[in-house]
């Protein structure tokens, strides 16, 4: 019973904790460790399931609470080797960059910009679609938190689009 | 959708008070392409949020927790700072002790690096407590990381 209900709720979630990890810890193998890291820990927790309301919400707390842990421990480590420093980057060569994919990475890093609880309900409204009843859950903290910090980081985003627009974006 | 429309319900956007549909007919009219001039700017968010959306947990690794376990041993200063300590130790052990210079590789067999057999022995003893001790340090994290991947076994078997 509980294999059919890992398989059917939490599984299914990989993508979603592993975009919203990523958003959090900034790197691709960090993101994965975590991802496999809440798979183990939801597993391991099955006889406390039924006493979960919302077993996707619980899913993407502990995702990001693991990938804000994560974050901390590598910022106190002595400098790392960039991740996948000896392989050839999968980037476009110059002339293969277009103007859109400028503008993307430019917003990707505005986004980098915000504060991570900001950052986090950019993530779960914008990009997953919660309902903001959801994101309060998953992040513990009050609806009208969840509003006035969304409200702040579209407005940050907004400012970063048209300030980078009139300098010739 | 008129540009009228759309720039009152991007103003509701910025204001954080557009429902889900609301942000939905906003992310459609982004990816249309008569998008008004003066919202052009504003196409490569909607974008970004379309493109982030597609992304997949497709780990290329087969054993990342193992890979990065093992990462993180290698990197800690501890296991540096003993590394550095084993070549310092051999370093001295072959350079400093009187007697070594000399040695005739076809007498090797015949001289004893110790005195005494008994000073021998302790000597010996100490060096593979030593080594044990590393060996059992190891097992016990290779056998953390046995433990992580039996579970995530255990899940993806079930398949």
């Amino acid at each position: 019973m509980s294999l059919q209900t890992f398989n059917s709720q939490v599984l299914p979630l990989r993508d979603k904790l592993y975009r919203f990890s990523l958003r959090i810890v900034g790197n691709t193998q960090d993101a994965e460790d975590v991802v496999q890291e809440v798979m183990v820990r939801v597993w391991k927790k099955k006889e406390d399931w039924k006493q979960w309301s919302n077993i996707e919400a619980m899913c993407m707390t502990i995702t990001r609470n693991l990938s804000i842990d994560k974050k901390r421990n590598k910022h106190n480590r002595v400098a790392d080797m960039p991740d996948h420093y000896d392989e050839p980057s999968g980037d476009a060569t110059p002339d293969e960059v277009t103007a859109s994919n400028d503008m993307m990475s430019q917003i990707r890093a505005m986004m980098d910009e915000l504060p991570e609880k900001q950052r986090s309900i950019i993530q779960l409204r914008d990009i997953e679609g919660y309902a903001y009843k959801e994101i309060a859950e998953i992040l513990e903290i009050p609806l009208n938190q969840v509003k006035i910090n969304l409200h702040r980081a579209r407005l940050f985003l907004k400012e970063k689009i048209v300030k980078a627009k009139s300098y010739g974006f | 959708m008129d540009s009228n429309q759309v720039r009152i319900l991007l103003e509701k956007y910025w204001q954080g008070e557009t429902s889900v549909v609301e942000e939905s007919r906003l992310k459609a009219y982004f990816r249309s392409d008569d998008v008004a001039e003066e919202l052009e700017q504003y196409r490569a968010l909607f974008q970004f949020f379309d493109a982030e959306a597609l992304i997949k947990f497709h780990p290329e690794s087969k054993t990342p927790i193992v890979k990065s376990t093992t990462i993180r041993i290698l990197s800690s200063a501890w296991v540096r700072g003993a590394a550095a300590a084993v070549v310092l130790a051999l370093g001295i052990y072959f350079y400093m002790i009187p007697g070594q210079e000399n040695i005739d590789m076809r007498d090797v067999t015949y001289i004893d690096t110790y005195e005494s057999p008994e000073l021998a022995y302790e000597e010996a003893k100490k060096a593979l407590f030593y080594l044990s001790g590393k060996m059992n340090k190891g097992v016990s994290t290779a056998a953390n990381s046995l433990d992580k991947m039996r579970t995530l076994d255990e899940i993806v078997n079930a398949n």
